[in-house]
């Protein structure tokens, strides 16, 4: 049976988005969790391993009993069997495409576009921090070069990702707050999310449109009584 | 440096750590530094400035990365990564005080901490803005207390404060139904987080317009009705009919608008204007 997150936390319910769907990353694990690591292809470690970032990187009040289970098993795989098994895999990555998707972006993307280079790049983010915490030494420094320049176009670019901000309002939503104290590798990954939320102004547009309050402000400024 | 001198990340990790948790001598510390410096930090630096066309990165790091180094841990991730972040921030930030466009501080973590100390844990968003709030009221007052220039026609402080109701508004757009589920417009939040006084109430922008409470209604108005900007000519426009009022041009709105802003920064100082005033701007 496929873990299910809890129906308790609707707003962070974005089924459908390759962003951020708990469900498959369960069922991803679920179905290779009994598989030792050196019998699934080197894609299918990757993914695992993406799964298992994204998981890390979700508050543990956002996940059901079952996935919360399911991360501390693969956890405990990964640790047992990671070894040679990760040595070669972030080689599987999908950012081979990071050129051809950022030419599209540039031009008249649809949003299934813009959201699969963006779930590219998390998900690459996310096996590269798993592996971090593992196998640091096994991080090809031109695959963390590779990172930092993508992290960096969507920085320059975060308005192009306009219409995916409300999953990635949500996302950002499930994860703790003091992810960025606990876990730099992780915390990292959130650098593209926060340059789509507000993207960076621009000195050559005027007047520049002051970039309007996320949700959780709002909630506060419409709490808030006024000065303390 | 060459290939066999090059550190390893494991290197590199430690090395900031050691220079994180202290104890080292002056010397010791000054070595490691330029260590890391030369190796990761001028590198990453130069990267940004020039892929995020940020040309004062570099300055504000100087200012700041050797402070918030302390809060490395090589057991929570690797150096380069931490140090992505906190540049990219940086980076962010320089942009933004560029535009003078912020949000109070609330979604700059650093820059809470740094204001804050190093110990202390991290507010909550309610506890943020009650702070954002109170330091903008502290600085409010002091500046309504300056003296006004004899000379002065405009009444910039009653710019500065329209000008900071409006702006808070327009950040309030795009959220339409989340007011109406809470009952509320974004006029409404946007006055009642930034409330005036008796005094600032009767304040009048020109000799002789109607009071600042009574402008601020024409364009609470509007801004109830639609969910968009209010522009420099969309201001002029709703603000001609008010009796005594002499139409200025949009030009001379935004003209006022910049000086009131020029004014507060002269009075408070940069530092604090950007870090309790600009960012609700």
């Amino acid at each position: 049976m496929t873990p299910r997150r809890e129906r308790t936390e609707p707003r962070n319910d974005v089924s459908g988005s390759t962003l951020a769907d708990w469900d498959r990353w369960c069922g991803v694990i679920v179905q290779r969790l009994q598989v030792p690591l050196h019998r699934l292809t080197g894609r299918e470690r990757f993914e695992l391993l993406a799964c298992l970032g994204k998981l890390e990187r979700t508050a543990p009040r956002h996940l059901s009993v079952e996935a919360r289970a399911l991360r501390t098993q693969l956890r405990d795989k990964l640790a047992q069997e990671a070894g040679d098994a990760l040595a070669d895999v972030l080689a599987n990555n999908p950012l081979a495409a990071w050129a051809r998707w950022t030419a599209q972006a540039l031009n008249k993307p649809t949003t299934d576009q813009l959201r699969e280079m963006l779930a590219a790049l998390d998900d690459t983010e996310a096996a590269v921090a798993v592996v971090a915490g593992l196998k640091p030494r096994s991080i090809c420094p031109d695959l963390d070069g590779l990172l930092s320049a993508c992290r960096t176009w969507v920085e320059r670019h975060g308005e192009l990702f306009a219409p995916l901000r409300g999953e990635v309002e949500r996302l950002c939503d499930s994860m703790p707050a003091d992810l960025e104290e606990e876990n730099y590798d992780l915390a990292v990954t959130l650098l593209k999310f926060e340059a789509i939320l507000d993207p960076l102004p621009d000195e050559r547009d005027t007047p520049v449109e002051p970039a309007p309050f996320t949700s959780a402000v709002l909630e506060a400024l419409i709490r808030k009584p006024t000065a303390q | 440096m060459t290939e066999a001198t090059r550190p390893t990340n494991g290197e590199i990790d430690a090395a900031a750590d050691r220079l994180a948790q202290g104890g080292l001598s002056a010397t010791e510390a000054e070595e490691l530094w330029h260590h890391l410096e030369a190796t990761v930090v001028l590198p990453m630096i130069q990267r940004l400035e020039e892929e995020l066309d940020c040309d004062t990165l570099g300055a504000a790091a100087e200012a700041k990365l050797r402070g918030r180094l302390q809060r490395y841990r090589m057991a929570k991730g690797r150096f380069p990564r931490w140090l992505e972040r906190t540049l990219v921030n940086l980076a962010r930030d320089e942009k933004r005080k560029v535009r003078r466009r912020g949000s109070f501080g609330m979604d700059d973590p650093d820059q809470l901490a740094d204001a804050r100390g190093e110990e202390e844990p991290t507010p909550s968003l309610d506890e943020q803005l009650g702070r954002a709030l109170t330091a903008l009221r502290q600085a409010l007052d002091e500046l309504e207390r300056r003296p006004r220039a004899r000379q002065q026609k405009t009444d910039y402080h009653a710019m500065l404060l329209l000008e900071l109701r409006l702006a808070t508004a327009a950040r309030l757009r795009g959220h339409r139904d989340a007011l109406a589920a809470a009952g509320v417009t974004r006029p409404e939040v946007s006055a009642a987080r930034l409330a005036w006084s008796e005094a600032e109430q009767a304040r009048e922008i020109q000799p002789g317009w109607p009071k600042l409470q009574s402008v601020w209604e024409i364009l609470a108005e509007e801004l109830a009705r639609t969910d968009d900007l209010l522009t420099d000519d969309d201001v002029v426009r709703l603000l001609a009919p008010l009796p005594g009022v002499a139409a200025p041009t949009a030009v001379a709105w935004r003209q006022w608008r910049t000086r009131a802003t020029q004014a507060a920064t002269e009075f408070l100082g940069d530092d604090r204007f950007e870090r309790v005033v600009a960012g609700w701007l």
